[in-house]
Formats: C-alpha cells, sequence, structure tokens
C-alpha cells in the first residue's frame, strides 16, 4: 500500500501495514488519534508531560504488538482511548500523583451537580455528542464524569456523590446505554446493544 | 468480597469495568474469568469502551515532538532468520553411502520435512519463547542441504512451480512440488512477524468450491527456504499468520495463495 494511499485506509488496513513494520502506517494512526488521546491523558493528569509520556507509550504499544487490536470489537480510536484511559488511570492512582489527586478530591466534596456538568460539557466539542450527554441524567453524568475523567473507582464515586454502591453501578451502566443509544440515533456507532435496553 | 459473583451483577460491573472504574482485585478477578468464559460480555465491553471513547471527543493536538520520540523508539527491523535444517549426511544414517544426486535430493527433502514436524511437535511441548526456540534450531543447523534441494527441485523438469500472491498483490512466495509430493516454499517477500506469531503453510484440497486446508507445517516468523511434503492431489497452497506455536486449521485469511491451473 502506498503512503498516499494510507491516508484513504481503514483502521484496520492501517494496523495490518503497522505489523508489516510501516511506520508510515503508524504516522497516519497518529495523525488519526493522537490528538484524542493526548486530550484524554491531560484532562486525567493534568500535566502535559504525564499525557505525552501515555500517549507515547499507547503508540509504542500498538507498533509493538498491532494483534492485539481486533477490528470485528471496535474501532482503532476506541481502542487507543481505552488504551490511553487505563494507564492515565494507573498513573493517576500512583503514589507520584496522590497529592494532585487530594487537591482535587478537597475541591470536589461536596460537589455541586452544576460544575460537574460544565466539566463534562467543556471536553465534548462535537455538538452531537453534547447532544447525546443531554438525554442522560444529571445523576449519571456525575457518576460517569467522576469515574472516567476523575480516575475514581465506583466505590469512590459512591462515597463521594454519598450514594449507595449499587446505585452507582447502576447509574453508569444506564448512562452509558443511553449515550450509546443516542450515538446510534446520530448515527456515530452502529448498533445500540441488548444491554443499552435499560 | 468472599463470595462468587452471579453474572447478572458481574454484567452489572461491566460499564463500570469499561471506565476503569473496578479496583477490588476480588472483583477484577471475577469480571476477567466471567469475560474468558462468555462472548456477549466481551461484546458488550467492546461496546462499552466504544462509547466511552466518545466522551473523549476533544479538540485537542498532540505535540509535534511527541511524534518525533515516537519514531525515535521504533527501533531497526528485526534481522532476517533462515531456518535451516540438518544435512542428509548429519542424520540420515545409512549402511550404504553411495547416493546418486536424485536419491540424495529425497533424503534431503524426507530430512527436511521430519525435521520441520520434529519442530512442530518440539514447540508443543513448551508454550514460552516458542520464536526464540525456532531461532536456536535455525542456529544450530548446517546450511547446504534445503537450499541446494530446493533448487535442484526447481530445476527438475517433472516439478511444478507454483507462485503465491497476496490479494493486493504486494507479497509473493514461491512454491515448488515434486510428483511425490515434496515441495519447497522458496523466495519469498513474507515480513518477518512478532516473537508470538509464525506463518503456517497450508494445502488446499478436496472440493475446489469448498477446499479443506490440510497443515504441511510451520514455516517460523520470518521463512527463509522451507520443505513440506503434501500426500494426495493438491489444489494450491497457501500461507497464513497464525498465533504460536500454530493451529490445526487456519484462523485467518491467507496472506499469500495460489491454486494450479
Amino acid at each position: 500500500m502506498a503512503s498516499d494511499d494510507l491516508r484513504a485506509a481503514s483502521d484496520a488496513q492501517l494496523v495490518v501495514s503497522i505489523g508489516r513494520f510501516r511506520q508510515d502506517a503508524l504516522a497516519e494512526a497518529y495523525r488519526r488519534h493522537a490528538g484524542a488521546a493526548f486530550g484524554l491523558a491531560l484532562r486525567i493528569l493534568r500535566e502535559r508531560t504525564l499525557a505525552e509520556e501515555i500517549v507515547q507509550d499507547v503508540f509504542l504499544r500498538l507498533w509493538n504488538d498491532p494483534e492485539r487490536f481486533d477490528p470485528g470489537r471496535g474501532s482503532l480510536r476506541a481502542y487507543l482511548l481505552a488504551q490511553t484511559h487505563g494507564r492515565a488511570v494507573d498513573l493517576l492512582r500512583a503514589e507520584v500523583a496522590r497529592k494532585h489527586r487530594e487537591e482535587r478530591d478537597a475541591r470536589r466534596t461536596p460537589v455541586p451537580a452544576d460544575d460537574l456538568e460544565r466539566e463534562v460539557w467543556e471536553l465534548t466539542l462535537a455538538e452531537q455528542v453534547r447532544g447525546a450527554l443531554e438525554q442522560l441524567s444529571s445523576d449519571e453524568r456525575d457518576a460517569i464524569g467522576l469515574a472516567y475523567f476523575g480516575g475514581h473507582s465506583y466505590r469512590e464515586v459512591a462515597s463521594l456523590l454519598g450514594a449507595p454502591e449499587g446505585t452507582v453501578k447502576s447509574r453508569i451502566r444506564s448512562g452509558l446505554g443511553r449515550l450509546r443509544q443516542s450515538l446510534v440515533a446520530t448515527g456515530y456507532v452502529e448498533d445500540a446493544g441488548p444491554w443499552a435496553e435499560n | 468480597m468472599g463470595r462468587e459473583l452471579m453474572p447478572e451483577e458481574l454484567r452489572e460491573l461491566l460499564a463500570a469495568y469499561a471506565l476503569d472504574a473496578v479496583t477490588d482485585p476480588e472483583e477484577l478477578a471475577a469480571l476477567e474469568a466471567f469475560l474468558a468464559r462468555d462472548e456477549q460480555a466481551r461484546q458488550e465491553l467492546a461496546d462499552l469502551r466504544e462509547t466511552a471513547s466518545f466522551l473523549a471527543y476533544v479538540d485537542e493536538e498532540a505535540p509535534a515532538s511527541l511524534w518525533e520520540r515516537i519514531e525515535s523508539s521504533l527501533g531497526a527491523r528485526p534481522p532476517r532468520l533462515t531456518l535451516r535444517l540438518p544435512t542428509p549426511d548429519s542424520v540420515v544414517s545409512s549402511p550404504g553411502r553411495r547416493r546418486g544426486v536424485a536419491q540424495w535430493w529425497r533424503a534431503a527433502a524426507a530430512v527436511a520435512a521430519a525435521a520441520a514436524l520434529g519442530v512442530i511437535v518440539y514447540q508443543q511441548v513448551e508454550v514460552s519463547d516458542q520464536a526464540g526456540r525456532i531461532d536456536h534450531l535455525a542456529a544450530s543447523v548446517a546450511d547446504r542441504g534445503l537450499a541446494q534441494a530446493a533448487r535442484a527441485a526447481a530445476m527438475d523438469s517433472r516439478s511444478h512451480a507454483l507462485m503465491l500472491v497476496s490479494r493486493d498483490q504486494t507479497m509473493r512466495a514461491k512454491t515448488v512440488m515434486m510428483p511425490d509430493g515434496t515441495g519447497y516454499l522458496m523466495e519469498n517477500d513474507l515480513p518477518p512477524l512478532t516473537r508470538t506469531h509464525t506463518y503456517q503453510m497450508w494445502a488446499i484440497t478436496g472440493d475446489p468450491l469448498r477446499p479443506t486446508y490440510v497443515s504441511l507445517g510451520i514455516l517460523g516468523r520470518d521463512p527463509d527456504v522451507s520443505a513440506f511434503r503434501a500426500d494426495g492431489p493438491v489444489l494450491g497452497f497457501a500461507v497464513t499468520v497464525e498465533e504460536m506455536p500454530g493451529v490445526t486449521a487456519p484462523h485467518h485469511v491467507p496472506v499469500v495463495e495460489g491454486r494450479f491451473a
């Protein structure tokens, strides 16, 4: 596949090319998805240096283990963002980030629902995604926001919100389900999935 | 936690797991075991992560210097490896050492096929570091027999050459097969694989419309010249990429394939 063709290649084709040691294919994957990965890592860690390290690690892993990406399971973007999120949250929870997190916890307790709503909205520049988030209740947005961007476990979220753990699990599940339904309705994803009906 | 979680409870946890919000070691172990045995749960997790990725839809640009650091860390392409097999003189013992050229070649082919089978059996014993074991075998064996046998077969008027080609025509592998079923994978431009994978060769047999793929052995992650033996009528050959130590039936679409006319 010529370098010019990589721009038009699907993510799956890109990963195949990466598996054949095509550095230009990795560069194209970086062009497409590094911004989102960096933005997510930066949002979670709030430090550019750490965010850059996370993104570097994620793309080097893609280079070294391209076969871990299964195009039948979802998009390359979702795969890279899941990798980014996991590593960023691990780092956030590590000893070196504990101090910053405690400061954020102090600011968040008690947490006005309006503040969290604005925080999540700041991150979603796409109008369609904002519209999908409007379908969620504030409880659902709070739970998802604290877990996804705050790096909190669902038990910590329950403690922060003063809600039962089971309730928080349900809010995260129902919130993601309704978010997916909205994304299906707007054509961003293909199928709502059997679990999204909740 | 103590007690075993029910499937409904595990499904309830999947969304939190997709957001990396499950930290209890027992819950994590239960979830991972659940995911390992439940395909629907794995798909649900993939859908949840896909959905979560839209939360990160931000207009942020990664620093240009970051790509330069990534690019400089990619490293050089791994060196090519040659899987070499014992020469007939070192492995095949026979009271009479008078062999004509044709007999020597057949002995080399038989040894190559037997050694390839031995490699497969050997690698099925140990799961770890399979690529390292092939490399070790390649380094420990003399290099005369196989390449010479392949060249002799290619020049033999009775042999049938078949070029295996990828769908996009970017990769090729030449095969040569003798009437008695012995054959060789020769010149190829298959790129080297990672240490966890291997090329595997297949004979295409049976109904041309619904063929059966019969394994002819694994080729290693960077094959040079490889020998095989195909018994019975063969419609063609194919090469797939599989996880070490190889599989009994193809798990993936062939990277190169060819059919006899």
